[in-house]
């Protein structure tokens, strides 16, 4: 695949070629990954651009935040709450990946000028080209890139914030494509630990009110000084609204302001709500975070386990490999389910987080396959020549291992990985579907499910949506796991017939 | 022959002593007073040291191991506190319910997975290929639950047509014979689907490489040779030789059924092992937890002898190995 000549084209198609990321692949031939990744590159400016005013927010309140805690350190941590630094996350991340993927095509480009593409490839990049010619496994690929962006944008992508409820009569249970009224009273109040920070720096006191209603307008915590209604008239100096069976009586002063387009909005729910008045696209959009960083840690840990234990058994042999292969014939008798919600049982009581304990559950309970196929792997690369070679001129074990073999482990390794991280994610469903696993009011994808498990009937798309979105992250990494063991080892295309 | 059996059964008496071991050390290592595990918190203090010494929860580490295992090798697997009664009557009563399901979900995964795999293979490389490998695909990547509240939704909830949980109709206990069977089996067609469908998908992808290796042999050539029917050559030559290596299957997918069971069992209040597990952990019940794993872990341990005898029967050169 000649690249077109660069110098022959027009002054912009230049500057696009150089400076868009995947316009250069575009020209060079490879249509589907120019197209994905031109695709993924501009969606950082189209974000932006939708929620420019939030996104300009979310920066004045780090700068003012930094500028702060350079002022007085003590009072003001109050502020330096999770879900506004997940703000200041996102809004870096808009910036920061663009720049990253605008950088590393620069250095492909410049490092094609350089050595054409006549040069030797290595393993990885041998295998990358050959997974690129897989269009459906490169398309899984990129749909899970773009979702572990997504976990970082979470507050700049979730229409609403995932815990924001209303008062359970007009907003619960709204079907998908449905929207609401919502009134807009006033919100100037000042809570008590802000109350505090005021008072202990009267000198910054503007700051602080400035940040107190930036970050409020952040977290949607206005949403505690809306009202939703059913419907709504003006009386006079009141508004009349009707909220369920009660008739509510709002003075006009104590609205935002005293037009109705002002202080009335529709609340629009893409995918419905549920009996909290939560959104549900929102929860599944915050879901992600923790469905997907939950299986992507406990794959690292039940890697890196199951890894250390097969090169030890596989390379020491003898007890040491009897031992441990026994160990992992015994756990392998457990049916994993049963294992884990023993593990969780018995130590239930120790005080961490959730979240972490399922981690490291998850973890703990899957290393035993991986130690297999390293073991196996181990046991015919010590006795290649270049291992013999180094234990003849004396190695230490620390050396043969790291450095000999377990590069030579790594592609079967990481082709288990990507397949496991698939399942990993429905185990954890799994158990948040049965309370045992993420707990509420943080959103995951099971503990939707499970939620609506019981209004199936009156509200099918609780249940149903988040389903869909599981299925979608485990099919994608199914088809990457098999993508990639295509590509590294080519010879199995052969045999898979 | 009997020598391998004997061989095998030997083999496996290890492994489940060490099921057993671990099990322990996962009780024994979790924090906080042991003697808490088997009462309920808001117990008199003067209770809970009359237990200690009972339970012999002052011994040194390796007597209450011996005699925790002496315990449990004979059947003492204590009292559930949930529930108020022994343990082995509770599991004595739930196992059939779980083997049942098991064993039918165990019998439509092999049926469906090898015509799954009969078809694709015969079909390679041709559309139908391709629609059931991207089924599958989508079927194993489903997460069970969720499957079995869709079809909550759409067979009981919309159509009506199948029982929505449960195992009996409320009124079982005066329903005659054949009609009792027929509704213990109308309760039972989805969640032996759901949990038999995922398991199909893998054993058809399985299926589907056997016989292809085994459609390009020798014999195989030679059976068309002759001019036998392509189905005699497929029936008779070919498949009986491509389902060998789907027995080790009835061992592999056995702990995935049984991990399954968990959760099709809770969907569907399935009255089985596993949902009894689920209950057992938020009664803090866990005497009864602790049975439940080791019974499943036996059961695992029980169905790969099953499987290694079965496939030696059926291929002899498995013995002399």
């Amino acid at each position: 695949m000649s690249e077109p000549s660069v110098v022959s084209s027009s002054p912009l198609l230049r500057f696009l070629h150089r400076n868009v990321p995947g316009v250069a692949f575009l020209r060079g031939g490879h249509r589907t990954f120019g197209y994905l990744l031109l695709g993924y590159f501009l969606c950082f400016p189209v974000i932006i651009f939708n929620t420019f005013s939030e996104f300009l927010r979310a920066y004045e309140s780090m700068a003012i935040s930094l500028y702060l805690l350079a002022v007085d350190t003590a009072h003001l941590v109050v502020f330096w709450r999770g879900d506004i630094i997940e703000h200041w996350v996102g809004a870096l991340f808009l910036i920061a990946m663009p720049v990253v993927l605008w950088a590393l095509n620069r250095r492909y480009l410049r490092r094609k000028a350089l050595e054409g593409d006549e040069h030797e490839l290595s393993q990885w990049a041998l295998a990358w080209r050959e997974f690129k010619k897989n269009r459906i496994a490169a398309a899984g690929m990129l749909v899970i890139i773009a979702l572990y962006t997504e976990v970082f944008l979470c507050p700049f992508l979730a229409p609403f914030h995932p815990n924001a409820f209303q008062d359970g009569i007009v907003t619960k249970y709204r079907a998908p494509l449905s929207s609401v009224t919502v009134l807009h009273l006033k919100n100037d109040r000042v809570e008590g630990m802000e109350m505090s920070a005021l008072q202990v720096n009267p000198a910054h006191a503007g700051a602080i009110r400035k940040l107190i209603s930036l970050n409020r307008e952040l977290t949607d915590e206005g949403f505690s000084r809306q009202q939703a209604v059913d419907a709504y008239r003006i009386e006079g100096a009141n508004v009349m609204a009707t909220v369920g069976n009660e008739l509510v009586v709002l003075p006009i002063a104590k609205l935002v302001d005293s037009e109705p387009d002002k202080f009335a909005s529709e609340r629009f729910y893409i995918l419905g709500t549920d009996s909290y008045g939560r959104d549900i696209l929102s929860r599944i959009i915050y879901g992600s975070r923790v469905s997907l960083t939950l299986g992507f840690i406990a794959v690292l840990l039940s890697v890196t386990l199951g890894t250390f234990v097969g090169l030890t058994a596989g390379y020491f042999g003898r007890i040491t490999d009897t031992v441990l292969m026994r160990t992992v014939d015994m756990l392998l008798a457990f049916p994993a389910l049963f294992l884990i919600l023993i593990i969780i049982a018995a130590f239930e009581s120790v005080t961490v987080p959730r979240i972490v304990l399922i981690v490291v559950v998850l973890g703990l309970t899957s290393w035993m396959g991986i130690s297999r196929l390293v073991r196996g792997e181990v046991l015919s690369l010590k006795e290649r020549e270049y291992v013999l070679a180094a234990r003849a001129l004396g190695f230490t074990h620390h050396r043969i291992i790291l450095r000999h073999i377990l590069p030579n482990t790594l592609t079967p390794i990481i082709v288990n990985a990507t397949l496991r991280i698939g399942g990993i994610i429905l185990v954890e469903a799994a158990l948040s579907y049965l309370n045992i696993g993420v707990q509420p009011p943080t959103a995951s994808w099971g503990n939707i499910i499970f939620e609506g498990k019981d209004v199936l009937a009156q509200a099918w798309w609780i249940s149903t949506l988040p389903g869909f979105a599981i299925v979608i992250v485990v099919v994608c990494f199914n088809l990457v796991g098999d993508g990639l063991r295509d590509a590294f080892d080519p010879m199995l295309n052969n045999e898979r017939l | 022959m009997l020598r391998y059996i004997s061989r095998r059964v030997l083999s496996a008496v290890p492994l489940l002593f060490g099921l057993l071991t671990i099990t322990f050390f996962i009780i024994r290592l979790a924090p906080g007073d042991p003697v808490s595990l088997y009462i309920q918190s808001d117990v008199d203090p003067q209770y809970a040291n009359n237990l200690r010494e009972a339970l012999g929860l002052a011994d040194p580490l390796p007597v209450q191991y011996v005699k925790w295992l002496k315990g449990t090798l004979t059947g003492e697997l204590g009292m559930s506190f949930s529930k108020h009664t022994e343990v082995t009557r509770i599991l004595a009563q739930t196992i059939p319910n779980t083997i049942l399901l098991t064993f039918f979900a165990l019998c439509f995964n092999f049926i469906l997975g090898i015509i799954i795999g009969i078809i694709t293979a015969l079909k390679r490389g041709s559309a139908v290929d391709h629609a059931v490998n991207i089924t599958s695909l989508f079927v194993y990547s489903m997460p069970e639950f969720w499957l079995g509240l869709m079809l909550i939704l759409g067979v009981s909830l919309h159509l009506g047509i199948l029982p929505a949980s449960g195992m009996h109709a409320p009124m079982a206990k005066y329903l005659s014979m054949p009609e009792y069977v027929w509704d213990v089996f109308k309760h039972m067609i989805l969640p032996v689907f759901v949990l038999g469908v995922a398991s199909a998908a893998a054993t058809g992808r399985y299926m589907r490489g056997s016989l292809l290796e085994v459609i390009n042999q020798d014999y195989v050539r030679t059976a068309r040779a002759k001019g036998l029917s392509e189905f005699l050559v497929i029936g008779k030559h070919a498949l009986r030789n491509a389902l060998i290596p789907i027995i080790t299957l009835l061992g592999l997918s056995l702990p995935f059924l049984l991990g399954g069971a968990v959760i099709v069992e809770t969907v569907f209040s399935w009255p089985g092992m596993g949902k009894l597990t689920i209950d057992a952990i938020f009664s803090r019940d866990y005497p009864l937890i602790i049975a439940c794993t080791m019974v499943s872990g036996v059961m695992v341990i029980l169905g790969n002898l099953v499987a290694d005898v079965l496939y030696a029967l059926v291929d002899p050169r498995i013995r002399y190995e």
